[in-house]
């Protein structure tokens, strides 16, 4: 049980972590276009 | 329709080889997915065989390789890494320099900005298949390695006591197959939140970047980009922050499953499970990739999260030397930039004497009432000048520019700011406030008698630099402003 508990937790960690960088990355399309204001 | 594709094809750097790319990783994974299904077949065949007695099938039958595995996990992030390589070059055509000529950077601009809201959309549509697939294949590989872990703990057995290996294999613990299960749980769960809220973000802002077209101010349009900003930021948090409560509950559902099937067993049966090497190795992968996957947002968060600095007013391309150390009380909207310097005079970055710009000024009006013959032309005009130009010279332009009608001159003054960027790096811009005031001829200069109202005689000062401290106390004192010239 806690081998299967031990991977469930460092995956949901995995994904917590890839939903993290995929929202920041693409959040981050936003700041390029603002950028023009300043360029 | 097909307008609408015809732009995604113009728009989107490469978009020919990123469909063509993205397609064969879509063929590869549907092949994939189609290989696990049949090792799961093989592998309930075997355990079939292995509770027939046919003990000798089941030691022939070798391991499968892991090779489909690693690939299936792989395809995914390939695919992610050529949607962002071709969003890359979508925001490099955006953040094309100030120097590039601006024709051509305008173009790039428009190109960048199209290509940018594209793909983002058109590289979801990709991903959501893919990892969809990419957690079919991964789960349906757990599902045999965690069978065939089993069928080779009975088959160590049957050697010395049969009847405790079929024991060992008792039933066929459906359950087990829900790996698969678990792994879509965590995608749709855990990371389609994001994409729905990236998606819907590009989306937004498409519209947003329609609607502002329409705006012919250029303040106006870029206070309804700041708005569109905000607004469509706020929906795109929120929704990807659905990702945490959805994680957790993909945990639960995972958790729950285990725990079924240990309770599904009969207690004489081994239930499937991993052992610790393959357990160990795989939570370290998967902290490991985690762990890079915060290094790599952390300075996107950084960009994110650090505020801009506030963009009213107007920012001038160019800095005009030895300006006044001053800030005016006035904001200083785009009309026609006189430059001077005790040597050198500019309209627009066009280099001019007195008589040339008097015909320049003449010109431009002409034209503002040919575009727009039923709009006041207010006469303004910004001045940049030296701190060391006489006060003479400057009278000398300035009267040349109220003989054509231009009367509100802007003495305007400049202050350079600096700022770094985590990622996009060092900007500078002119930042520009002014005192605005009438121009007026001496004569009647000597008629205003109101209190509200200075007049200042621009010839009693030897420089502008003094001319422009008395003119920014006047005007910070609530006067309104007239230049004797």
């Amino acid at each position: 049980m806690t081998r299967q508990l031990l991977l469930i937790a460092s995956f949901s960690i995995l994904v917590l972590a890839a939903g993290n960088l995929l929202f920041h990355y693409l959040l981050f399309s936003e700041q390029v276009m603002r950028s023009i204001m300043f360029r | 329709m097909q307008a609408m594709l015809e732009e995604v094809i113009r728009v989107v750097p490469g978009f020919w080889g990123l469909i063509a790319s993205l397609a064969v990783l879509w063929v590869g994974q549907a092949l994939l997915v189609l290989v696990m299904l049949k090792r799961r077949r093989e592998c309930l065949s075997l355990e079939d065989k292995a509770i027939a007695g046919e003990w000798s099938h089941v030691a022939a039958a070798g391991l499968p390789s892991y090779l489909p595995t690693v690939l299936s996990g792989i395809a995914p992030i390939l695919g992610s890494g050529i949607w962002a390589a071709t969003l890359e070059s979508a925001r490099a055509l955006i953040l094309t320099p100030p120097e590039v000529p601006p024709s051509i950077r305008s173009e790039h601009i428009s190109l960048g900005l199209g290509g940018t809201l594209n793909v983002i959309p058109w590289g979801i549509y990709f991903l959501v298949p893919s990892l969809l697939m990419a957690a079919t294949s991964i789960g349906l590989a757990l599902t045999v390695y965690l069978r065939r872990r089993r069928i080779a703990t009975a088959a160590r057995m049957a050697q010395s006591d049969p009847s405790a290996a079929l024991a060992v294999l008792g039933h066929r613990v459906p359950s087990a197959d829900n790996v698969a299960a678990i792994l879509l749980a965590f995608v749709l769960f855990g990371v389609f939140p994001v994409l729905l809220g990236a998606f819907n973000h590009a989306l937004e802002l498409i519209r947003a970047l329609a609607a502002s077209s329409s705006l012919t101010s250029g303040e106006d349009r870029r206070q309804a980009w700041l708005i569109a900003f905000a607004r469509t930021r706020t929906a795109f948090a929120s929704r990807a922050e659905l990702a945490w409560p959805g994680t957790a509950l993909a945990t639960a559902i995972a958790i729950a499953m285990v725990v079924r099937w240990r309770r599904q067993r009969p207690p004489t049966t081994t239930p499937p499970s991993l052992s610790w090497p393959f357990s160990i190795f795989w939570s370290m992968q998967c902290l490991l990739v985690a762990m890079v996957c915060f290094m790599i947002a952390a300075p996107y968060r950084a960009e994110n999260h650090l505020p801009w600095p506030p963009v009213q007013g107007m920012f001038l391309a160019t800095e005009q030397p030895n300006n006044p150390p001053l800030e005016g009380p006035d904001g200083v909207e785009p009309a026609p930039v006189l430059q001077l310097t005790p040597t050198d005079a500019h309209l627009d970055g066009r280099t001019v004497d007195v008589a040339e710009l008097r015909r320049e000024l003449e010109t431009a009006k002409h034209n503002y009432f040919l575009l727009q013959p039923n709009q006041p032309y207010l006469g303004r005009f910004i001045v940049l000048c030296s701190a060391d130009t006489s006060a003479d010279r400057l009278s000398s332009f300035l009267l040349a520019a109220y003989r054509t009608g231009h009367r509100s001159a802007v003495f305007t003054f400049t202050k350079r700011e600096d700022f770094r960027r985590p990622i996009l790096g060092q900007f500078h811009r002119m930042a520009s406030t002014g005192a605005t005031t009438t121009l007026v001829i001496d004569s009647a200069s000597q008629s205003v008698r109101q209190p509200s109202v200075s007049v200042v005689q621009a010839r009693a000062f030897p420089t502008y630099g003094e001319l422009s401290r008395e003119l920014v106390i006047l005007r910070r004192a609530g006067k309104e402003v007239r230049v004797g010239l």
